[in-house]
């Protein structure tokens, strides 16, 4: 039963049907760069001499943190809808008694939540890319370099984040539940541990120190923030982490996360 | 369509479930013939849903074989299901999309073919005006019929609707049952899980009776009413003089009276209709009907489910399990 394509258009249209979390993603993707540059332009025209334009190579590393933490929950959204609707609306018995391989069932959420989440992103980086050029004042602009690695720094991000989402909440039968957890950590315990000296260099697997790595600029040095030895006696916490590391780790967690939620689809009873 | 008749649509042999220490499912030997429309009864949580589910592989036996259009399930289940349309208790859906879309989720597992159908299925449920509605306004009656239409999108020779009547009002349920027998009409079987007795009867041709996780019984609705005994249903003009010479014959072994005012009587397993009608006759006594009683499935159905409530019958060594009188309509 050669299905694949048709199944992929069926899980996108699952998705794009649910107007508002359509309309809540691109509220947070576009919305975080609309709000960064607002405010870098509100600053700049209060006070250009102590605040420098909101675009420009400046603007393009500032507006970065908050576009992150957007798109990565917007993917976290989009993924566990994914992973749990067909569960959680009570569709997946009759999707199950159809025989199609509930290993394909599980599969082709993956591409068909990424047409979804993917020309949001794309939008998102495109009124970046616009508001750096357009508001620059003069300043310099990001070499076609940056903003390739840009560019590829956002699709890690949002398919890590969105492939994590969507197995976890295949594996826990809830949307609720996986989103807790994942914003939980993406806002919350994932920066505690990563600024844990502690950890050392285990904190290479972190999905966040990961996808920090690929920004544009990372260098393999990174610094995590500040080990003290006693007041006044700091140093900068550094673990070394190469690309190749990095995407490692990124390939881990997605390969990890989809195994979980296909074998909690082809396993569980319907 | 062309069907052989003779297929058998589904089968279990020895079929049990267990979860944890409860049993849910003992010993299950069941036959649905292809063409036919069948009921499974039973009162709540007799295993009807258990049973469907072990039908459709959703869930693992913990013994005992099902095949199902000629193929073993789960082992064969890709092929097994290709040509089964199932809702499994209420039918569910994406409410955020329209009655249209949802099918076209189901339709794009199966094949191009069965996307094409939509059209034909809506229509065939009476939804094609509403088809492109959300499901979150529709009527459970109208779910139900969805759930059908979405049944119907690999135009299945095996039909299996779990409680399917649920929610219908009483022209929906007139409806269902002409479309039941319709499906049926064309040579598909169409198995109807039901506790709804009355509808059972009017639609079914062939039943078995579940209790308590047990087959209890499974024939043609015909002999199932028929296995009451040797009844004959008597109207006649002197009530009075018509029970003193009954009481008279050795071989009448009890008479009753039924609210309508005609005598019941139970003969002797050699004794025939004819001699009572003689025999009446002769000892001056009009006789205005004379046929065979036959019980209702209702009756049947709580002679056969309460018997089981007896302590002595429910245990585990010794389940009653029906014979196959006759499953063919």
């Amino acid at each position: 039963m050669n299905r694949v394509i048709p199944m992929i258009n069926a899980e996108w249209l699952k998705l794009r049907k649910r107007r508002g979390l359509t309309w809540l993603s691109l509220l947070l993707i576009a919305g975080s760069v609309l709000l960064t540059n607002g405010i870098l332009t509100l600053y700049h025209l209060s006070d250009s001499a102590k605040y420098g334009p909101a675009g420009g190579v400046g603007g393009f590393s500032n507006s970065q943190t908050l576009f992150g933490i957007a798109a990565a929950l917007a993917a976290i959204l989009i993924g566990a809808t994914a992973g749990a609707q067909d569960v959680e609306s009570g569709v997946f018995r009759s999707l199950a008694a159809t025989g199609q391989s509930r290993v394909r069932l599980a599969l082709v959420r993956i591409p068909g939540g990424l047409l979804q989440l993917i020309p949001m992103l794309l939008l998102g980086y495109g009124l970046e890319v616009a508001a750096v050029f357009l508001l620059a004042g003069g300043t310099p602009t990001p070499s076609a370099t940056d903003l390739l690695v840009e560019l590829g720094w956002l699709l890690t991000l949002g398919v890590l984040n969105f492939t994590v989402g969507l197995g976890l909440a295949a594996l826990l039968r809830s949307r609720a539940f996986a989103v807790g957890i994942l914003v939980a950590w993406e806002l919350a315990g994932s920066r505690v541990i990563d600024r844990l000296s502690d950890f050392g260099n285990w904190r290479v697997l972190s999905s966040t120190v990961a996808t920090d790595r690929l920004l544009p600029g990372a260098s393999n040095a990174m610094t995590l923030g500040r080990e003290c030895t006693a007041p006044g006696a700091c140093t900068p916490d550094i673990v070394t982490v190469s690309i190749a590391a990095a995407l490692l780790v990124i390939l881990g967690w997605i390969v990890v996360f989809t195994i979980a939620g296909v074998w909690r689809t082809a396993t569980q009873e319907a | 369509m062309n069907v052989n008749s003779s297929e058998v649509a589904a089968s279990t042999h020895n079929l049990g479930k267990r979860f944890g220490e409860r049993s849910a499912l003992r010993d299950i030997d069941l036959v649905v013939p292809q063409g036919v429309a069948f009921g499974l009864l039973g009162p709540n949580g007799a295993g009807k849903t258990t049973l469907i589910r072990c039908l459709l592989g959703l869930t693992r036996p913990t013994s005992g074989t099902v095949e199902l259009m000629g193929h073993a399930v789960p082992g064969e289940r890709a092929a097994a299901l290709a040509r089964v349309g199932a809702v499994v208790e209420e039918p569910r859906f994406h409410d955020h999309l329209s009655g249209r879309e949802n099918l076209r989720i189901v339709s794009a597992l199966l094949s191009d073919a069965a996307t094409a159908r939509i059209p034909e299925v809506l229509h065939r449920v009476g939804l094609s005006e509403r088809a492109g509605d959300r499901v979150a306004s529709y009527s459970l009656g109208m779910r139900q019929r969805l759930g059908i239409a979405r049944c119907l999108l690999n135009d299945p020779l095996l039909l299996i609707l779990d409680e399917p009547m649920n929610g219908l009002d009483p022209a929906g349920i007139q409806e269902f049952r002409i479309l039941v027998r319709a499906l049926v009409g064309e040579g598909r079987s169409v198995l109807i899980s039901s506790h709804l007795l009355d509808e059972i009867e009017k639609t079914c041709d062939v039943v078995a009776i579940i209790d308590r996780g047990v087959l209890v019984r499974q024939a043609a609705l015909s002999a199932l009413r028929q296995a009451s005994g040797n009844q004959v249903r008597v109207m006649v003009g002197d009530m009075v003089l018509a029970r003193a010479v009954l009481g008279r014959i050795a071989w009448v072994q009890s008479v009753a009276v039924e609210d309508s005012g005609a005598l019941v009587c139970t003969l002797a397993t050699d004794a025939t209709a004819a001699a009572l009608n003689r025999t009446l006759v002769q000892a001056k006594v009009d006789v205005s009907l004379l046929e065979p009683a036959s019980a209702s499935l209702e009756q049947r159905f709580l002679d056969l489910t309460t018997r089981l409530q007896e302590p002595s019958n429910t245990s585990e060594s010794a389940p009653r399990r029906g014979a196959h009188e006759e499953v063919r309509a």
